[in-house]
């Protein structure tokens, strides 16, 4: 039990003041749809009839690229909610952050209705502290790792959890001192919000492996899938409406969300035109399909089956979010990352307060053992 | 003058089942709300929202109890048989 102990201080240590941020980031984080759309950066479709029939998407393209004539077109996305498209481009072939363009057009009117300017409000800070704390790959990995050491905390904190609660019945919270106060809400809060700090924590650590795992996929899946053209210069797409009309009836199930267009980058392919799919209920809605559309000839297409640890990666997605719910359950994803907020706090103050506490009384330690509600 | 399970200051020491049964309910009830979300809307989200503000309501309830009972909790037993309705 001992070694439990030290096992739970020290990952708790470790991980407590990136765990901190990550909390305190996540926070407005989890509102983050409802604070950008009271800070208005959203565009609105203009009002018009229902059946207002829709143009080609290569018209659509062609709108946003006369604003930008000079850019590549990476990608198109349909918004499922109202009948809009954003194109984005990029004055490089691979995006700089920072540097992409979304303009977004009316897909009825191939109106440009805006050009979403590239920018950093306060929100993407707060999203780049919490992903990688600026620092890219190599700090959204660490997270990743800080995330793992944070769940050795909790589960060597539910071992510990028994010696101190063997006398006291669930919830007990005594107050005959500060500390001791402090211990058993530490305890109470700990305990009964470990389903959830584990989901998000271990959902958390798996969205920081999702550039490491699509690379591995796309090592499985591309290089049989571009075999055929080999030699062959990057393919101009010839139309992405024949291509996503070809999607659309060989997955009559499927709903399309975007279209990568050609590329040599690693996010696409360069010969195939990749529509992404995504299913009709709720759930399926959050698991994308990729198919792959021969940009020269849309006859050809391929959907190749998506890893497992792709769908593990989609599902573990809402579940660190908590967007899956509506309102009232960010309502409570944001009160149980309070609650792991005064847990982390709590558990600071009473590692604090024993060390000072054993420094100032190292002749009773018995008494302070007492005080602590550990009986050996 | 004596009863046994109070002269000593506290319970007589509780098994692991006995500890972990209330936390493993809520942490179950808990799960179940995490992943009732995923399933659809409606009644999902309703059994969603309710597994899941158990842990936020039991908080709230036990954490904030030792304030208003204050001077009730002085030896070392303070959890009265009513407590254990978990």
């Amino acid at each position: 039990m001992r070694v439990w102990v030290q096992v739970h201080t020290w990952t708790s240590l470790i991980s407590m003041i990136f765990m901190l941020m990550l909390c305190l980031t996540g926070l407005p984080l989890i509102f983050h749809d409802e604070i950008n759309h009271l800070l208005e950066d959203e565009i609105a479709a203009p009002a018009m009839p229902a059946d207002t029939p829709i143009l080609p998407l290569d018209r659509l393209i062609a709108a946003a690229r006369q604003q930008l004539p000079e850019q590549h077109v990476l990608f198109v996305t349909l918004k499922a909610a109202e009948p809009l498209v954003v194109v984005a481009l990029s004055p490089t072939v691979i995006p700089v952050p920072g540097q992409l363009h979304r303009v977004t057009v009316d897909a009825r009117t191939a109106a440009v209705l805006g050009e979403e300017a590239p920018h950093q409000d306060v929100m993407d800070v707060i999203l780049r502290i919490h992903r990688d704390m600026f620092t890219g790959l190599p700090g959204e990995l660490f997270l990743g790792l800080m995330g793992l050491v944070f769940a050795a905390s909790i589960v060597s904190g539910v071992v510990v959890y028994w010696p101190f609660m063997r006398r006291l019945q669930f919830g007990t919270v005594r107050d005959r001192s500060v500390r001791l106060k402090w211990l058993d809400l530490h305890n109470l809060l700990g305990i009964v919000t470990v389903s959830w700090t584990l989901a998000v924590g271990l959902t958390g650590t798996i969205n920081t492996l999702a550039v490491p795992l699509s690379d591995l996929w796309r090592a499985q899946t591309m290089p049989a899938l571009l075999a055929p053209y080999q030699g062959k210069p990057l393919a101009e797409a010839k139309s992405v409406e024949a291509a996503v009309d070809a999607v659309r009836i060989a997955h009559p199930d499927r709903q399309v969300a975007s279209v990568t267009m050609p590329t040599t980058t690693r996010f696409g392919s360069p010969q195939h035109v990749i529509v992404w799919t995504k299913g009709k209920t709720p759930f399926t809605a959050r698991m994308f399909s990729p198919v792959l559309v021969d940009a020269l000839d849309s006859t050809k297409m391929v959907a190749p089956a998506l890893a497992w640890y792709l769908r593990a990666l989609q599902v573990s997605r809402p579940l660190h979010f908590g967007d899956y719910g509506g309102l009232p359950l960010k309502i409570i994803w944001a009160l149980l990352d309070i609650i792991t907020i005064i847990v982390l706090c709590s558990g600071l103050y009473l590692w604090v307060a024993k060390r000072w506490g054993s420094r100032r009384r190292t002749s009773s330690v018995p008494a302070q053992a007492a005080a602590a509600g550990v009986s050996p | 003058m004596s009863s046994s399970a109070t002269s000593a200051g506290r319970l007589p020491q509780l098994s692991t089942w006995q500890v972990f049964r209330a936390p493993l309910l809520i942490g179950l009830v808990a799960a179940a709300g995490l992943a009732f979300g995923l399933f659809g809307e409606g009644l999902w989200d309703g059994l969603c929202w309710l597994g899941l503000s158990v842990p936020v309501l039991l908080s709230l309830i036990y954490g904030t109890r030792w304030n208003r009972r204050g001077k009730a909790a002085t030896d070392g037993r303070q959890a009265d048989p009513s407590d254990a309705a978990l």
